[in-house]
């Protein structure tokens, strides 16, 4: 006879899948702002405050 | 802005930065990995319960895990969302401890302020990943619902059009109680399963509270599981609920014959079935025995005893194989129980029953007893009652009982019809014929209320013995017509009542009427 069984496995994916979105997402968001991946034009929106900071002028 | 300034400052917001994303993965692990909030199959339960309590008939929701976009997705979010704030407000903590007053805040106003911003940087960060990952759960359970519960819908649809087709249902010998599908034993636990149907618990499949799977639908269920009564938890053959349920009880006044005619009728039934080579079985070990047993008397020639009051009342064969096979509850009470047929428990299996079989003794006929003398009655063990009265009290139990005689075929069954061929009568075999010969012999209210209550009477002269080979007096006739008629597929055999129209109440009253004039 089986005991009662703990986290099952459908909740485990479901959590790991939605897990994996979000994080691709956070990701993507942030590669975004620093000038990479799939979301450069979250770059220019914070343009001026990267120049106002000079970080654009990081590596010149 | 000097650039040393402007670096120290992105510094700053980067730090801040990663102490809000850091705030939430600290959350977000805590509320998913270490310490979830996870609802449990009896939770689930419960609080179904409580929102849409179950009303008469139904039962709650049974202890499964529920599928994630119902309720643990949501629950989830919510420990999350939990988690976040008060991690938030953990940090929050030791600034407002500091700087709670006013006068330490201006002896050293810039640190305040920018620790405020620092924090605030590092709150709307958290409340960022936060958000996102709010924003995909929702979408997230939003598209599985509105996937999963038009599917669930579709799919009850279809098993709900397919019970009323095929007339599935769950008989429980044991009780008589009649389900529209069993309950379900969980092979790794004692749980029982009573509604496995597609929805919130799953949708081909869900998980037992002990982790055990188990198939969804009856159709599915039926084959894999071990099916219980709904009422009493008794066993029921593999297959209930899934396929065709016919329920035929045999009724009649004490030694008119209804045991014997039953075993004939059965003993007929099997015959024609092996010739058209369909399958012929006792699912439960009860029924393969009594069959036995009763087929053993028939085909002996031996004398049927007197059904005890007690004894066993119900058999169960299944015609056909597998999925495409059918259950067929055949019911016989002693006669002792028709006498006061209203008494609720005994005759339980006639509320339910979707064809009848009246056992007339033709030797308790009033007109057939004057005719005959006393050693031809006794060696036909004639029933003493007036067969018109058990009839009635039958009759009236439906009435009582609010279940639609005008929906049920009823078969009236002239037993010991090889007595009286050689008593010298000379008997009808066609179904208006017999209604005639017995109003003409004084049962005309049988006949007439018959004709009257029932969506369809016909009426049968059977032998258990000495059957004649063009199907004359065939005891399996009756029995053939009711199951046929509940679309069971049961080959055409010998049928003495295969020749006569449907013997319906407005024409059988008004040849009644001419009989009697």
């Amino acid at each position: 006879m089986k005991t009662a069984m703990r986290t099952p496995p459908h909740t485990v994916a479901y959590r790991s899948f939605i897990s994996g979105i979000t994080l691709l997402i956070l990701l993507a968001l942030g590669s975004g702002l620093a000038g990479h991946g799939p979301l450069t034009s979250l770059h220019q929106l914070v343009q001026p405050i990267t120049h106002a900071l000079h970080l654009d002028r990081i590596g010149e | 802005m000097n650039y040393h300034v402007g670096y120290s400052i992105a510094a700053v917001i980067a730090c801040a930065l990663v102490l809000g994303v850091s705030l939430f993965a600290v959350a977000f692990v805590q509320a998913l990995v270490r310490d979830p909030d996870l609802i449990e199959p009896a939770t689930a339960r419960d609080e179904q319960a409580k929102a849409k309590p179950a009303g008469p008939g139904e039962f709650p929701l049974d202890l499964a895990w529920p599928y994630y976009p119902f309720r643990q997705g949501w629950a989830d979010l919510e420990r999350t969302r939990l988690n976040v704030a008060r991690r938030n407000a953990q940090v929050w903590r030791p600034g407002r401890a500091l700087f709670d007053n006013a006068a330490g805040w201006w002896i050293v106003f810039p640190v305040p302020l920018a620790l405020v911003i620092f924090l605030s940087v590092a709150s709307v960060a958290c409340a960022f990943c936060f958000l996102v990952y709010a924003l995909v759960t929702v979408v997230g359970n939003g598209a599985s619902l509105a996937l999963l519960v038009p599917s669930a819908a579709i799919m009850r649809g279809w098993e709900r059009m397919r019970r009323g087709r095929m007339r599935t249902q769950a008989t429980c010998m044991t009780c008589f109680h009649v389900a529209q599908w069993p309950a379900y034993q969980c092979p790794g636990c004692p749980h029982t399963h009573r509604d496995v149907r597609p929805g919130r618990l799953g949708l081909l499949i869900r998980r037992c509270e002990c982790g055990t799977h188990l198939p969804l639908m009856a159709l599915r269920a039926a084959w894999r599981l071990t099916a219980v009564c709904q009422r009493c938890g008794a066993p029921l053959p593999p297959g209930a609920g899934a396929v065709r349920d016919i329920r035929i009880p045999v009724f009649g006044d004490i030694s008119a014959g209804k045991t014997r005619f039953l075993f004939a009728s059965l003993n007929s039934v099997m015959q024609t079935s092996r010739r058209a080579r369909l399958a012929v079985g006792f699912p439960d070990t009860d029924s393969r025995k009594l069959a036995e047993f009763g087929l053993s008397i028939i085909r002996s020639g031996r004398e049927t005893a007197k059904t005890s009051t007690n004894a066993q009342v119900g058999l169960t064969l299944r015609l056909g194989t597998g999925r495409r096979s059918e259950l067929v509850h055949l019911f016989d009470a002693a006669g002792e129980h028709f006498r006061d047929a209203r008494r609720p428990d005994a005759l339980r299996f006639l509320d339910d029953s979707q064809g009848l079989v009246y056992v007339l003794d033709p030797f308790s006929i009033e007109d057939i007893r004057k005719r005959l003398g006393g050693t031809a009655l006794r060696l036909a063990h004639a029933a003493a009652g007036d067969p018109e009265l058990t009839y009635d009290e039958v009759a009236s139990r439906l009435r009582d009982s609010g279940i639609p005689a005008s929906n049920q075929r009823l078969a009236v069954v002239v037993s010991k019809a090889d007595l009286l061929r050689s008593a010298g009568f000379d008997l009808p075999t066609d179904s208006e014929a017999i209604a005639r010969w017995l109003s003409g012999i004084g049962v005309h209210n049988l006949v007439l209320a018959a004709g009257r209550e029932f969506a369809e009477v016909r009426f049968f002269m059977v032998a258990s013995q000495e059957v004649a080979p063009d199907g004359q007096d065939d005891p399996g006739a009756p029995l053939r017509w009711l199951l046929t008629a509940h679309g069971a597929r049961l080959p055409v055999g010998q049928d003495s009542a295969a020749t006569p129209g449907r013997h319906r109440s407005t024409p059988v009253a008004s040849e009644v009427a001419e009989a009697r004039s």
